[in-house]
């Protein structure tokens, strides 16, 4: 063959891989705020199709999906872009390789269905091809083409219809788990594991996942609707409380400083809910859950701060300095927040 | 035999001395403060400490009148007292988050629980029983405390709660153990809980971290990885549980603020009608026991053949039936202190009976609520274990 034959075919090659990188580019670009599924790692085109039965080494792969977390997400457009960069040029296709893995773009998904084989064995194979051109220069020009041009057309297929399992994919291997960083693995594995997800969304280890992720979306859905229903409780108990004009509580006297100050509950911070907010738990008040809750009608001394970084000992003392009518009694607390503040800041 | 008669005429006269005292009860009370410890303690070895609702110590439907105790103000007593303690032992700062949970609805490091065995607004007194949660008895202890009368002067601002320094004792009580348990066992009683709470919402997976011995103290076997899947999950559920204690929280403090102020002015009136009651009593029975033995005396010292005696011993039988005389007058009054005590009690248990039965209503139905929830949840963790492994469970 002549290398101006050779030259055309790696131009197209190239293009193929760029168009298909450019799919996937475009696939990546989900709302944020889509639930990530947690399922096995290549679910190609049917997550939420339960497959008849489990395959075998879906095990591992559910396993690194399980430990995902939605913001540890590998999958970027520059890496993809990388992919695409290092395809570009047959010279550097084993780079190029080697960044895909760095960055464990989905594109692997698109052109992994090229090599067609089972999922464990396809690590290996997806290695071989990692490591430079040893395959592609085995393979006749026409090979290759055919080969660029399946794995384009699987790129749109995927990036059409199924962009969401590249996503899945990319987010759950991406989450690099039992320390094997498999985000990079599965950017090594390229072809073996969309191989792995063709394989799966056929032998139905995406039952397993469908059923993880309808359970985790009704667990979702019920801790969503405890809180309502918590929520409802107090507001209900809160409403009782005023309407039955119970009085203010003596003070039960049981700590008493020196200032005759009653000290704020000291409760422990409670854990964050998982989406970042505090939602209040831990607190017998609701206008513990941070500074948000807390109602702007008091005057706040120049000097505090908007209490954006308190602790909730902080919070406390705030809220307790921001709702104490007495001045004097005001001022004090005001200089035991600061106070303690100023403790916490030289600690750090 | 003349000094025989002595000795009968002395004691005749000794008879009508005891019948003429009055008894003057001078009590003195000890107040404890609450100690805090003079440094902080690391987040970490903060232990959360639940308080039951204390035992009433009276079957509900005792007879007030012979016992003495009223079963729906115990019923009462019952809620509010684990408040002030909880309150105090918030206040010490000593502790991570302190609850009253009744029926141990929830997993804390630390349990309280209490028996009221005297409350009648001059003494209480409590046995006191702490366990943590691997089912370490801290101590068990009887705590007693009478009120000083200062307690109910209404010219003293803000003198608190009349019985602080038995909480404080509490308090102190148990920061004194807290303070003799090595760092690694306060983060073992920590773990210990939470794979309990792990436990309860998904057993086929944290079964096996805890180990039981013979005494049925509990002991880590293994502990999950930190970023264990079914943890996590776990610990979202956990949060929730957090805030369904945090409510019945604010159910127990509406209760306790109902009750408050009726229930000083229960134990004000209960403390002055019991002292009175208690000094007309003791009256009594020194009038009752002396004028008959003034009597005694006096029938016996009729034997002597002085006139002297005989004339005393005259004196002593008419001072000893004034003093019985008395005596009986004196167990009217005790009747009506009786009365009143049981009165102003059948006042406070009108009044804070709805009370009680709104708060156990509302507590029971949140826990209804909550604990269906959590069947559901914990089915789902089922499922989802079921899922991962291919195991089936029961």
């Amino acid at each position: 063959m002549k290398p101006s034959a050779n030259f055309v075919v790696s131009v197209l090659i190239a293009g193929a891989v760029a168009l298909l990188s450019a799919c996937n580019t475009q696939s990546s670009m989900r709302p944020s705020g889509m639930p990530s599924p947690t399922s096995s790692t290549g679910s190609s085109g049917s997550a939420g199709i339960p497959g008849p039965t489990p395959m075998p080494g879906s095990t591992s792969s559910s396993g690194s999906g399980r430990q995902s977390s939605t913001g540890q997400t590998p999958r970027s457009s520059s890496g993809t872009a990388s992919r695409s960069g290092a395809a570009s040029s047959p010279g550097e296709q084993g780079s190029g390789a080697n960044s895909g893995r760095k960055s464990g773009t989905t594109s692997e998904s698109g052109t992994a269905n090229k090599s067609g084989t089972a999922d464990r064995e396809g690590a290996a194979g997806s290695e071989a091809r990692g490591e430079g051109e040893s395959d592609t220069a085995g393979k006749s020009d026409d090979e290759i083409l055919a080969e660029a041009l399946a794995a384009l057309s699987a790129g749109k297929a995927k990036g059409q219809g199924t962009e969401s399992e590249g996503e899945k994919d990319g987010e759950k291997t991406g989450a690099g788990t039992d320390g094997k960083g498999d985000g990079q693995q599965d950017g090594d594995q390229g072809t073996a594991n969309a191989s792995r997800a063709g394989d799966r969304s056929g032998n139905g280890t995406d039952s397993n996942s469908g059923n993880q992720n309808a359970a985790d979306g009704r667990l979702t859905a019920g801790l969503a609707e405890f809180d309502d229903m918590i929520r409802d409780k107090r507001e209900e108990a809160t409403a009782q409380a005023n309407t039955e004009g119970a009085g203010p509580r003596r003070s039960s006297g049981g700590a008493e400083d020196e200032d005759g100050l009653q000290t704020a509950m000291l409760d422990r911070d409670p854990p964050p809910a998982p989406d970042g907010s505090e939602q209040g738990a831990g607190g017998t008040d609701m206008a513990k859950a941070g500074p948000a809750a807390v109602t702007p009608e008091f005057e706040v001394p120049a000097d505090v701060g908007n209490g954006q970084d308190d602790d909730i000992i902080a919070k406390q003392l705030r809220e307790a300095a921001m709702k104490e009518k007495d001045p004097e009694l005001q001022a004090k607390l005001w200089e035991e927040y600061r106070k303690y503040k100023k403790d916490m800041q030289a600690r750090t | 035999m003349r000094s025989n008669h002595f000795q009968f005429l002395l004691t005749a006269c000794l008879g009508l001395l005891l019948a003429g005292c009055n008894t003057t009860q001078v009590r003195t009370t000890e107040h404890t403060g609450i100690i805090q410890e003079s440094t902080p303690i690391a987040e970490h070895l903060l232990l959360d400490v639940g308080i039951g609702i204390f035992n009433p110590g009276v079957d509900p439907d005792a007879d007030p009148e012979k016992t003495g105790v009223f079963p729906k103000i115990r019923a009462a007593e019952a809620r509010f007292m684990p408040y002030i303690l909880m309150e105090t032992l918030q206040q010490s700062g000593n502790w991570g988050m302190v609850r009253v949970i009744p029926d141990r609805q929830s997993e804390m490091d630390v349990w309280v629980d209490a028996e009221i065995l005297v409350s009648d607004g001059a003494t209480l007194e409590l046995g006191v029983t702490v366990q943590d949660s691997s089912g370490r008895t801290w101590f068990t202890k009887k705590y007693q405390e009478e009120a000083s009368k200062y307690a109910f002067d209404p010219s003293i601002p803000n003198h608190g709660e009349p019985f602080q320094g038995l909480y404080n004792r509490i308090a102190n009580d148990l920061l004194a153990y807290h303070q003799t348990l090595p760092e690694a066992e306060i983060v073992a009683i920590r773990t210990i809980t939470g794979l309990q709470f792990a436990r309860r919402f998904a057993p086929e997976v944290f079964t096996g971290h805890l180990t039981a011995d013979e005494k049925g103290r509990l002991y880590i076997a293994r502990t999950p990885a930190p970023n264990d899947p079914v943890l996590q999950r776990v610990e979202q559920i956990r949060e929730r549980d957090y805030m369904f204690v945090d409510t019945l929280q604010e159910y127990y403090e509406s209760f306790v603020r109902q009750m408050d102020v009726p229930y000083l002015e229960w134990r004000k009136a209960f403390y002055e009608e019991s002292e009175a009651l208690r000094e007309a009593r003791a009256q009594r029975n020194a009038r009752l026991i002396g004028g008959a033995v003034a009597i005694l005396g006096g029938i016996l010292a009729q034997g002597s053949n002085s006139p002297v005696v005989n004339t005393a011993g005259q004196v002593g039988i008419f001072g000893g039936a004034a003093a019985i005389y008395s005596g009986l007058h004196k167990r009217e009054e005790v009747k009506f202190h009786v009365e009143s005590l049981e009165q102003i009690s059948d006042s406070l248990q009108g009044e804070m009976e709805p009370h009680t039965m709104a708060l156990e209503d509302k507590t029971v139905t949140l826990s209804g609520s909550v604990n269906e929830q959590y069947r559901q949840w914990r089915e789902i963790l089922r499922e989802m274990y079921e899922s991962e492994t291919g195991l089936t469970t029961n």
